[in-house]
């Protein structure tokens, strides 16, 4: 053991004196998730603030009852409204940006609904915010049903026993047959700056744990490994030892990723004993891959570059730079085949605040790719020593 | 003539390693058909359902899959509709519970259990007005059954035949402002040219380490020993990056058309701006070729900075979708501008003359990067 | 202090080492001689513990060597032909990382270190990372690696191999003074002049055998090979070949138009006398060779093959 730590402190000396590792396995991942969260932090979907205006030009009681609806909304925070004046009043908003939609109450829309004529509500919306249009239009539609449902009440009744009417009870309540009940849920999804932050440090952990691993064929290729293997120390303790080092590699570079990215653009990795428990596996998959890869190459360079189409392919399919697939869908089935999709689905699993075993079975996952790919690694590497 | 022989060295060893062949043919065709299936159409919501065997929760489902703003998927039972809503693979779920009509029977309110992430409540409204649109009769027959004492089945068919079959309110939608991605550009048209930017440059600046062996392994000294001139040698290596730049940009736009019936505009026009990014990335990857001294390093480097840059510069997020500042400083990258070039040629249809001013940074760009990396590498090797 | 007994070690077909036997005393240098490919490294390999034998042991210090364990190693230091050594790192941290290895530390570690940078005069540059050193500073490094933990047996693999000259004779004097401090030096080399200079018995591999052991001289005469003395000059060939045919101990002599050559036992005794008879014929003597029966003869006579190809 003591001749594991011998070697894998010299190991770790020649990286840092090299700085390629920190380079690759610190400064590169944060430089990037603070630029990508920069530039896409703001616009991922789900953070959406509906802007919308109202012109009421009826001002009847119809129309102040449908913006009450939409203060209503205000006030649970859904939306924002703005009344204007004028249908260019707030054309002109929507065209500076200020609006995402704005909803038109032409006149005699209160008349027509009391007389039981036909009645329009405008939504105006900006053409690159469709999904904000179509809500505006669903807001403007559930009101229409409500008014159109109280009427439908009053035929009913009508049609059952026309000399009934008018009837004691209020028509409205017609409208309330049903709830929309707010369910708890808990939060399992990154917020953007953690995405990317524990995107790019699992994506680079790939290659930073390369350093480890695939030493041993540097060993080999500088003839060190020979004068390794001629010395008095157990044979398991040079692979033991350049595993070793990957790991510590690892470990370093997600720790100092893990404080950084949240000093620094305020990432949210979790409770920090469930993130150790995902690093540690994450680690252990990475480090397990690398060595398969390091077991297959012939040299060093051909180790980093296979090395590199595996970490950049499954780093594409976990989702490390854009979620992969959409629902669940095959391309989002087929991305649990990279640990990466792994690490940020563990990650997600403590987002909301959750304990530390909520990350066991991400880790759990990332453990099988450990064996399934260290087991044959070691057989490999160790075959390859006897030669 | 021995600059193109160098150049075609540089060119060749570059084809030659296997892996490259990864890196500069296959991963930017698979990324434009990743992010074309993924994102070219526009995004619409998934919502998630479980749906009991009820006349009422079947009638609600049907209006949920007819609605133009949400997709539905439906989930077998609440625990993984919750553990999707919790992981963003749905953006909002709807559990209609079983014995939806005994209650509506009853006269009571018909719960409809709703799932959000806190910040997506959003589409609660959508889903609202769907339901609303189910539940109009239920609310009917409840008020009339309870007024006329006719049975709530009874009230519930009489209303279900009095629907209008025409909307009292009509909801008009309409939209102003000119769209930002036209309608005609294909679903990969607007990846191809992002992805063509971004590679062309994380190849030219990952491939500076072939450079830095070439210094390293004293290649460049024995070409010195030969009656070859400095500037003949600078100006080979500079040659090289571009060979390799421009290869890798030909096949993207060549691939593309052929696989994707992706569109890029006048032909002339797009192969003069090729030729300018290209010029572009060449410069940038000879500057670090001869900054740097250690390959590993510069090729992690080179991938940070083209990685960075491609971002800022609109690379991976279209710029129109930036914030005005933001659009400003992605304007400092040469890829915000060669963007702008192939989308003025793209959705504009634009000649050489509309492309004119893209072009003219670019080359300024190139030649700027360009002189320094030229006098770096000039005392690189002859000292 | 080294006794390997038929090692035998094949790779798929390819019979790489077939029954070799190899005895080291203390103090005592051996040379293996053999082309490339002779099986020289794949021998040194399982010596030093590398690799571990189809068949066959090696004991060293009266220690059994396996691959699988790392016992005994201590005993032996090895000098690969590769130069094995971080170029990051300094000559003192090379050296202090593989004594730590050999289970030094320390003090004494550090004064062995010192020590043996001033054997291989690298003293002034111990500080210097050794990718900054010249390919003989770098070779004189990679010896002193070997012996930093006073191994009893030192095993050198080609260690001149690209070497210049200058840098060539002060590894060969290190290597002299090593055997007379009482180390058993196994030594393989392709440069004939190598073995000639510093070994006390010279092992012959060819083909992944021994073909042929002993001292120098054993060898020479096991092939039974004579001196060639070549006069150059003018006169009577016809003359001077009967008249040096008649010295005792000249066995064999032939002319061509400027030289004779004779096959003699002995020159170093006989020249004189074949010198004066020459002159007496009318030879008018302008040089004179004497080429004495050598390994590398022995060598090709042996194996049908040139050492350098």
């Amino acid at each position: 053991m003591r001749s594991t730590f011998r070697i894998a402190a010299k190991d770790l000396q020649l990286r840092i004196r090299d700085r390629s590792a920190v380079i690759i396995g610190v400064v590169t991942p944060l430089v990037l998730a603070f630029v990508f969260n920069l530039v896409f932090g703001g616009s991922v979907e789900g953070d959406v603030d509906l802007s919308y205006g109202v012109v009421d030009l009826d001002d009847s009681v119809i129309s102040h009852a449908f913006v009450e609806v939409l203060d209503q909304l205000g006030e649970q925070g859904l939306v924002t409204v703005d009344r204007f004046d004028t249908y260019e009043s707030a054309v002109a908003a929507l065209e500076s940006g200020g609006l995402d939609a704005f909803f038109v109450l032409d006149g005699g829309l209160g008349q027509a609904v009391t007389t039981g004529g036909r009645a329009t509500i405008r939504v105006v919306g900006d053409v690159d915010a469709p999904t904000s249009t179509r809500i505006a239009a669903s807001i403007a539609k559930r009101f229409a049903i409500g008014v159109e449902t109280v009427g439908l009440a009053l035929t009913t009744v009508q049609a059952i026993d026309p000399g009934m009417l008018p009837l004691g009870g209020d028509p409205t309540t017609a409208a309330g047959s049903f709830e929309i009940v707010e369910a708890a849920t808990a939060d399992r999804q990154l917020d953007p700056a953690t995405y990317f932050a524990a995107g790019m440090a699992v994506f680079f952990l790939f290659f930073t744990v390369q350093f480890g691993v695939a030493g041993l064929l540097e060993e080999s290729r500088e003839g060190t490994l020979a004068r390794l293997l001629a010395a008095p120390i157990p044979r398991w303790s040079v692979p033991t030892a350049k595993a070793l080092v990957s790991f510590l590699l690892g470990v370093v570079a997600m720790s100092v990723l893990a404080f950084g990215t949240s000093l620094i653009m305020g990432a949210r990795w979790g409770d920090p004993l469930g993130v150790a428990v995902l690093v540690v596996a994450g680690v252990t998959a990475a480090t397990s891959i690398m060595g398969l890869v390091a077991a297959f190459a012939r040299t060093p360079e051909g180790a980093g570059n296979l090395g590199s189409i595996i970490a950049v392919i499954l780093g594409m399919l976990g989702g490390t730079f854009f979620p992969l697939g959409r629902g669940e869908d095959l391309l989002s089935k087929v991305s649990l085949v990279s640990p990466h999709a792994w690490f940020l689905r563990g990650l997600g699993d403590l987002a909301g605040g959750a304990p530390w075993h909520a990350a066991l079975p991400a880790a759990g996952a990332m453990l099988v790719f450990a064996v399934a790919c260290g087991v044959p690694a070691a057989v490999l590497l160790g075959r390859r020593l006897d030669r | 003539m021995k600059v193109l022989a160098i150049g075609w060295v540089n060119t060749k060893r570059m084809l030659r390693e296997r892996s490259n062949l990864f890196f500069v043919f296959i991963l930017p065709i698979a990324i434009v058909l990743l992010v074309g299936a993924q994102f070219g159409g526009e995004f619409t919501p998934l919502i998630g359902v479980v749906a009991a065997d009820d006349p009422l929760a079947e009638a609600v489902l049907d209006a949920l899959g007819d609605e133009e703003a949400i997709d539905v998927l439906t989930y077998p039972e609440e625990t993984l509709l919750v553990r999707a809503v919790e992981r963003g693979v749905v953006q909002g779920g709807v559990i209609l519970t079983d014995g939806m009509w005994e209650v509506a029977a009853r006269g009571e309110p018909i719960r409809v259990e709703y799932l959000a992430r806190p910040d997506q409540q959003q589409l609660r409204e959508v889903v609202s007005s769907l339901v609303a649109r189910v539940m109009a009769p239920v609310g009917a027959a409840q008020y009339a059954a309870r007024h006329t004492g006719a049975s709530f089945k009874e009230a519930f068919e009489i209303a279900q035949a009095l629907l209008p079959s025409e909307e009292q309110i009509e909801v008009q939608v309409a939209t102003v402002g000119e769209a930002l991605f036209p309608p005609t550009l294909g679903r990969f048209d607007l990846g191809a040219s992002q992805q063509l930017v971004l590679f062309v440059f994380l190849t030219a600046l990952a491939g500076s380490s072939s450079l830095i062996l070439t210094r390293r392994l004293g290649l460049s000294r024995r070409m010195l020993s030969t009656p070859t001139g400095v500037g003949t040698i600078v100006a080979g290596e500079a040659a090289g990056r571009f060979g390799v730049a421009l290869t890798q940009g030909v096949y993207i736009m060549v691939a593309t058309t052929l696989m994707f019936g992706v569109g890029w505009g006048d032909p002339l026009a797009a192969v003069a701006l090729l030729v300018a990014l290209s010029a572009v990335g060449a410069a940038a990857g000879m500057l670090m070729g001869a900054t740097f001294d250690n390959d590993q390093q510069a090729s992690g480097i080179g991938v940070m900075v083209a990685l960075g840059l491609g971002a800022l510069g609109g690379s991976m997020l279209p710029m129109e979708l930036f914030s005005p500042t933001m659009r400003t400083v992605a304007h400092l990258t040469p890829h915000a501008w060669a963007l702008d070039g192939f989308a003025e040629l793209v959705r504009h249809d634009g000649t050489l003359v509309d492309i004119a001013g893209e072009l003219g940074v670019l080359f300024g760009y190139a030649a700027v990067i360009g002189s320094v990396a030229a006098w770096r590498l000039r005392k690189a090797i002859t000292t | 202090m080294l006794e390997a007994r038929g090692l035998c070690k094949s790779y798929g077909d390819l019979v790489a080492v077939d029954g070799v036997d190899l005895v080291v005393a203390a103090g005592e240098t051996y040379g293996l001689l053999g082309p490339n490919g002779a099986g020289k490294t794949t021998t040194i390999s399982m010596i030093a513990g590398l690799l571990e034998p189809d068949a066959g042991e090696v004991v060293v210090d009266g220690r059994q060597i396996t691959a699988r364990s790392p016992k005994g190693k201590e005993a032996i230091g090895l000098v690969p032909q590769e130069l094995a050594i971080y170029p990051d790192l300094t000559a003192a941290e090379n050296l202090a990382f593989f004594g730590r290895l050999y289970g030094l530390g320390g003090r004494e570690l550090a004064a062995r270190v010192d020590q043996v940078l001033e054997v291989v005069g690298l003293a002034d540059r111990r500080d210097d990372l050794t990718k900054e050193f010249s390919g003989g500073m770098k070779r004189r490094l990679n010896i002193g690696l070997g012996l930093l933990h006073s191994p009893k047996l030192l095993i050198l693999d080609e260690p001149t191999v690209g070497v210049d000259p200058q840098s060539r004779n002060a590894i060969l004097e290190s290597v002299e003074a090593l055997a007379t401090g009482g180390i058993a030096v196994l030594y393989t080399t392709h440069y004939m002049e190598e073995a000639e200079r510093l070994c006390d018995r010279v092992g012959i591999i060819d083909a992944g055998r021994i073909v042929a052991e002993g001292t120098r001289r054993e060898l020479v005469s096991l092939v039974g090979q004579r001196d060639r003395v070549t006069i150059g000059g003018s006169g009577d060939p016809m003359a001077t070949v009967a008249a040096v045919g008649s010295v005792p101990g000249v066995v064999e002599v032939t002319s061509s138009d400027h030289t004779i050559e004779a096959l003699v036992e002995g020159a170093s005794r006989l020249l004189p006398e074949i010198l004066a008879k020459a002159t007496a014929a009318g030879w008018n003597v302008t040089s004179v060779q004497v080429v004495e029966p050598n390994l590398e003869a022995v060598f090709l006579h042996l194996t049908g093959k040139a050492l350098r190809d």
